[in-house]
């Protein structure tokens, strides 16, 4: 009973990290699936989302240099 | 709502954990690091789902290798704890949310963007359907608690944002510009101290861009910045700004009414050149502009005809070499000019008016004196301002004006007041340019009822200098009866008409014709006049804040003044008053219930004191009570002995009537009757007259009885007044004179009654005469007693009645007498309110008397052939007895013939004579006159009147026929 519950639940989880990546692609915000739903986790966690958005940034810059200082 | 983010949260996790590694449960932090930042992965975590291209990574993966990359791992793990510091600092940063509009917008933001962004393959309209779907299927999800924050977040990631866009594009270069200097990024090296000021400023950036994804403010710049950058872009910000103690310098120059050497004034130049109405491009190259916007418009409206007139102020100043004068520092001197321009307006008003000194009157005089004093004023505060500058100038070179000193807006700021006593003071001399005197006064008080207090006062100011010479005159004038008045500026002025009227002397009053006695009024100047005409009133220079019935009284007490000091010739009693008066108070503006109260006493005074000079000096009742007695005929005795004495002179041709002979009758009744207990001075100017008559007319047409009035008398009794009278008299002296006759007649008839009754045949005549002269009597005895009792002496009752409350001033008695008269004319005339047809009831009378006169005669002639007879019927019957008696001359039959005729004329008459008071009392029965219908009533008493009215409309000329019967009837 409780893995079936369970497995509804996933199932509705994926659906619904699928449909915010759909979204996420449809406002071309470059983030994976993978990004994206720890960033939704986090959210859901109470995460301020500007802020996040925020951090984001931060850190794709700081990936940013660092590719450029490597390369 | 609680429960469910753990589940997410576990899921995610969950997938985290099954996909890479289970031993170590990472925060969600430090995942989203890693997987933002592959380089910096753990190296054993480094899973090719991550990233796989990273060389870093790849080189990391070869684990046993790696005894020299321990210094490489502890590297790495110093970096992802900083960064991780870093990002729990943005994250617990108390950033100001954009949540509280979000909720309900952010969709709509979202597919506004989508909309507007039409890149790829599908339009902006089909990415927005497709959000839409997506959007709706998160909302019914139950697994999110919200979908908002999340969709917030992606939008604030979204590369479709605009703001992202060059901030994506620029943050990079300058990261990696920075990064390239030094190896630890500077942002991150910051952190670690305590001063996070630097280290924010990416982060305020991206909070800007964030709220602008809400649409929070439109620009992410704010105003000041804008002008900022706007001056920037201006040519001249290279320049320095213009010296600001040469423009205060000019500034101060310009305030009193000169020109300065950057700025001066502009004069208004011919009209087809005129710069002030087109915006010239460049404002360096002299080109002035009006002042304000209103001040512009009035000065150019009222100004462009004449040439030299200021309209605003040019700045000369070489900007290129001096510097920049900026657009507010140009308005405020504008302003400041405006001041200046007042003071030249006003100066010039001064000095034109102290140019054409002595024409421009007293209260333009006192102004121009108030003026003075406020411009000095103006004089001793441009002096401060000057003081306060040299102070500054020393300083001014190392550093701007601080606490204290001038600037140009300390400038305008304390010269505010002034600016605004100098408009109103513009403005009074606008006013004082087309208006003089008591009517400049009233202008200038209008403003008293400005809403600003400070106007106010100083208007209140303004009128108190100005008002003097206009209280000077005013109390000359109600104090002492004096008009001192050199400019005309009072509201009581000398009738220009008659200017030979000043000094109010009046000849004694010379013949005042009857019928046409206006012909003698050229040459005579009577009291009447002097009251009337001598002021006038004129209304427009009152002042404000003086009424109209107020003005009328502070003209009457003037007049009254001026009346008893000339005309009464009554000065002393005027010199004290005005002594006590002076000594009492001084009238001035500050003090208008003092002034209404000095006024009303004066007033009181000056209009008791004439009424007593009238009543008991003058004894006008006395006179007033004369003329009722005798040129009403009041006095019975006097009007009997003086018609006795006088009618066998009045029957006769008017050509041998003198006038010596009236007189010496008017003596005698007078000394025979109660008159002669009368004062002299009245019976002196009792006097007969005779008017003109033309040819044919007898003494009774032509005599009048005249009462002479000299000043201040005729005041009251004026010339229009005495032609009354005259008529009255002449009206009455006629009733009189048909009643005296008609008594004669009766007493002959009467008493000859025993000499006639014996001849056959005439009683019939006689008893239709005394009919006849019954009803003679009786109408002219009830026009005589309405005449007398009703109208004359109810009249005067009244007029009494007024006279003795002694109220109000000399118009109020001429006025009441002027009523008393005009109702005893009107009604003792019978006269109606129709026009036109004043006079048919007096006319009606006037015949009826004039049969009443023809009847007496045909009555004289009837007793005198009566009488004839009788002496031949008794000398026939002598001849009988055979007594000697002298021959006759005439013969029956002739005598026979003569009675017939007087019988004719008898008839004629007194038919004529019903006929009229027939149609008297039907006329008066309908007058609009209660006391005239009444006197109708009286007349008819029985109904006699309408009776025979019907009996001669049903068959006419019945009357006729049956006095022919009856006559006829005798005869037989």
């Amino acid at each position: 009973m409780s893995s079936a519950q369970d497995e509804a639940r996933l199932q509705n989880a994926r659906e619904t990290i699928d449909s915010l990546n759909d979204l996420s692609q449809l406002l071309q915000t470059g983030l994976d699936k993978n990004t994206l739903s720890i960033c939704v986790g986090m959210i859901e966690q109470g995460a301020n989302p500007d802020t996040l958005a925020a951090v984001i940034k931060e850190l794709r810059r700081e990936s940013d240099a660092l590719k450029a200082q490597s390369s | 709502m609680s429960n469910r983010p753990p589940s997410a949260m576990s899921s995610s996790s969950h997938r985290v954990r099954t996909s890479s590694t289970p031993t170590t449960v990472r925060p969600p932090l430090e995942q989203l690091v890693y997987s933002l930042v592959p380089s910096l992965a753990p190296p054993r975590s480094s899973n090719s789902r991550i990233d796989p291209k990273s060389g870093r990574t790849s080189a990391a993966s070869s684990r046993p290798v790696s005894r020299a990359d321990d210094d490489v791992e502890k590297e790495r793990k110093e970096r992802v704890k900083e960064l991780m510091e870093w990002c729990e600092e943005i994250m617990e940063s108390r950033l100001p949310s954009s949540t509280p509009l979000s909720a309900a917008t952010l969709p709509d933001t979202a597919k506004r963007m989508l909309m507007q962004s039409s890149k790829g393959d599908e339009s902006g309209s089909e990415r927005a359907l497709r959000f839409n779907g997506i959007w709706s299927k998160l909302e019914r999800g139950r697994l999110l608690s919200s979908p908002s924050p999340h969709l917030q977040f992606l939008l604030s990631l979204s590369a479709l944002n605009p703001t992202n866009q060059p901030i994506r594009s620029s943050a990079p270069s300058t990261s990696t510009s920075a990064a390239r200097s030094m190896p630890p990024p500077p942002a991150p090296a910051t952190f670690s101290s305590t001063q996070p000021s630097s280290s924010r400023q990416p982060l305020v950036e991206t909070q800007m861009q964030n709220l602008t994804v809400a649409d929070f403010s439109g620009k992410g710049k704010s105003k000041a910045d804008v002008l900022k950058a706007w001056r920037t872009a201006k040519l001249y910000i290279a320049q320095p700004p213009f010296p600001p103690h040469l423009l205060l310098r000019d500034t101060l120059y310009l305030l009193q009414g000169i020109d300065g050497r950057f700025v001066r004034f502009a004069l208004a130049p011919p009209k087809e050149q005129n710069p002030y109405l087109t915006d010239k491009g460049k404002a360096g190259d002299g080109a002035g502009f009006p002042l304000g916007k209103d001040g512009a418009a009035a000065v150019i409206a009222e100004g462009t005809g004449e040439e030299g007139e200021v309209v605003g102020i040019e700045i000369v100043a070489d900007e290129a070499k001096d510097g920049y004068i900026s657009q507010p520092t140009r308005t405020i001197l504008m302003q400041l000019s405006e001041m200046g321009m007042l003071y030249r307006k006003i100066t010039e008003f001064i000095n034109s008016r102290q140019a054409t000194e002595g024409r421009g009157g007293m209260t333009e005089q006192s102004l121009c004196h108030f003026l003075h004093h406020e411009l000095s004023e103006y004089h001793r505060l441009l002096a401060v301002l000057e003081s306060q500058m040299n102070l500054t100038a020393p300083t001014d070179e190392d550093k701007p004006a601080e606490g204290a000193g001038l600037t140009l807006m300390r400038l305008g700021l304390w010269t505010e007041e002034m600016r605004l006593k100098l408009r109103q003071m513009a403005t009074v001399v606008d006013e004082a340019k087309v208006a003089h005197g008591g009517a400049l006064v009233s202008k200038i008080h209008s403003h008293t009822r400005h809403g600003d207090p400070l106007i106010r006062k100083f208007t209140d100011q303004i009128l108190e200098d100005v008002s003097k010479p206009f209280f000077a005159t005013l109390q000359r004038w109600i104090f002492s009866g004096e008009l001192h008045d050199p400019f005309q500026e009072f509201f009581v002025q000398l009738n220009p008409e008659n200017s030979s009227l000043r000094d109010g002397q009046a000849s004694p009053a010379g013949d005042i014709g009857f019928e046409g006695g206006i012909d003698a009024a050229g040459g005579q100047e009577e009291a009447h006049k002097v009251w009337e005409k001598k002021y006038v009133f004129v209304r427009g220079m009152v002042p404000g804040f003086v009424s109209e019935d107020f003005g009328k009284k502070i003209f009457s007490t003037g007049r009254s003044l001026n009346f008893i000091r000339y005309t009464c010739q009554d000065s002393d009693w005027i010199e004290t008053q005005a002594k006590l008066a002076n000594a009492g108070r001084a009238l001035k503006y500050s003090d208008l219930a003092g002034l209404e109260r000095s006024i009303d006493d004066a007033y009181s005074i000056a209009s008791q004191r004439l009424l007593e000079i009238f009543f008991d000096k003058f004894v006008l009742m006395e006179h007033l009570r004369a003329l009722k007695s005798y040129l009403m005929l009041g006095a019975g005795d006097f009007t009997e002995l003086l018609m006795e004495a006088l009618a066998p002179r009045l029957s006769k041709p008017a050509i041998s009537l003198y006038r010596h002979h009236l007189t010496s009758d008017l003596e005698s009744a007078i000394r025979g009757s109660n008159a002669q207990y009368d004062s002299p001075d009245i019976l002196r100017r009792l006097d007969a007259r005779i008017l003109e008559y033309s040819h044919g007319e007898t003494g009774w047409d032509c005599f009048a009885l005249e009462y002479k009035v000299e000043a201040p008398l005729n005041a009251v009794l004026d010339a229009r007044a005495m032609i009354e009278y005259d008529k009255l008299f002449n009206h009455l002296w006629r009733l009189k004179r048909v009643e005296v006759a008609l008594t004669q007649g009766w007493m002959r008839v009467t008493s000859g009654s025993r000499l006639y009754e014996r001849i056959p045949g005439l009683n019939n005549d006689w008893h239709h005469c005394r009919i006849v002269q019954a009803e003679m009597v009786h109408f002219l005895r009830q026009i005589q007693a309405f005449c007398q009792l009703e109208v004359i002496e109810c009249s005067w009752a009244a007029f009494v009645d007024f006279t003795e409350k002694r109220e109000g001033d000399l118009d109020s008695l001429i006025s009441a007498h002027r009523e008393y008269l005009d109702r005893v004319v009107r009604k003792v005339l019978l006269l109606s309110s129709k026009r036109d047809k004043e006079e048919v009831l007096l006319d009606a009378v006037r015949d009826a008397l004039d049969y009443i006169l023809q009847f007496r005669d045909a009555t004289d002639d009837l007793y005198g052939w009566s009488l004839a007879e009788a002496t031949r019927l008794d000398r026939d019957r002598d001849a009988e007895r055979g007594l000697y008696t002298a021959p006759t001359t005439d013969s029956p039959s002739r005598s026979y013939e003569q009675l017939s005729q007087i019988r004719t004329r008898v008839r004629n008459c007194s038919i004529n004579f019903q006929d009229r008071v027939a149609s008297i009392c039907h006329m008066a029965g309908s007058h609009s006159d209660l006391d005239v219908r009444f006197l109708a009533i009286r007349i008819a008493f029985n109904g006699h009147y309408g009776l025979r009215r019907k009996d001669k409309s049903s068959s006419a000329g019945g009357g006729g026929g049956g006095g022919s019967s009856s006559t006829r009837g005798t005869r037989g």
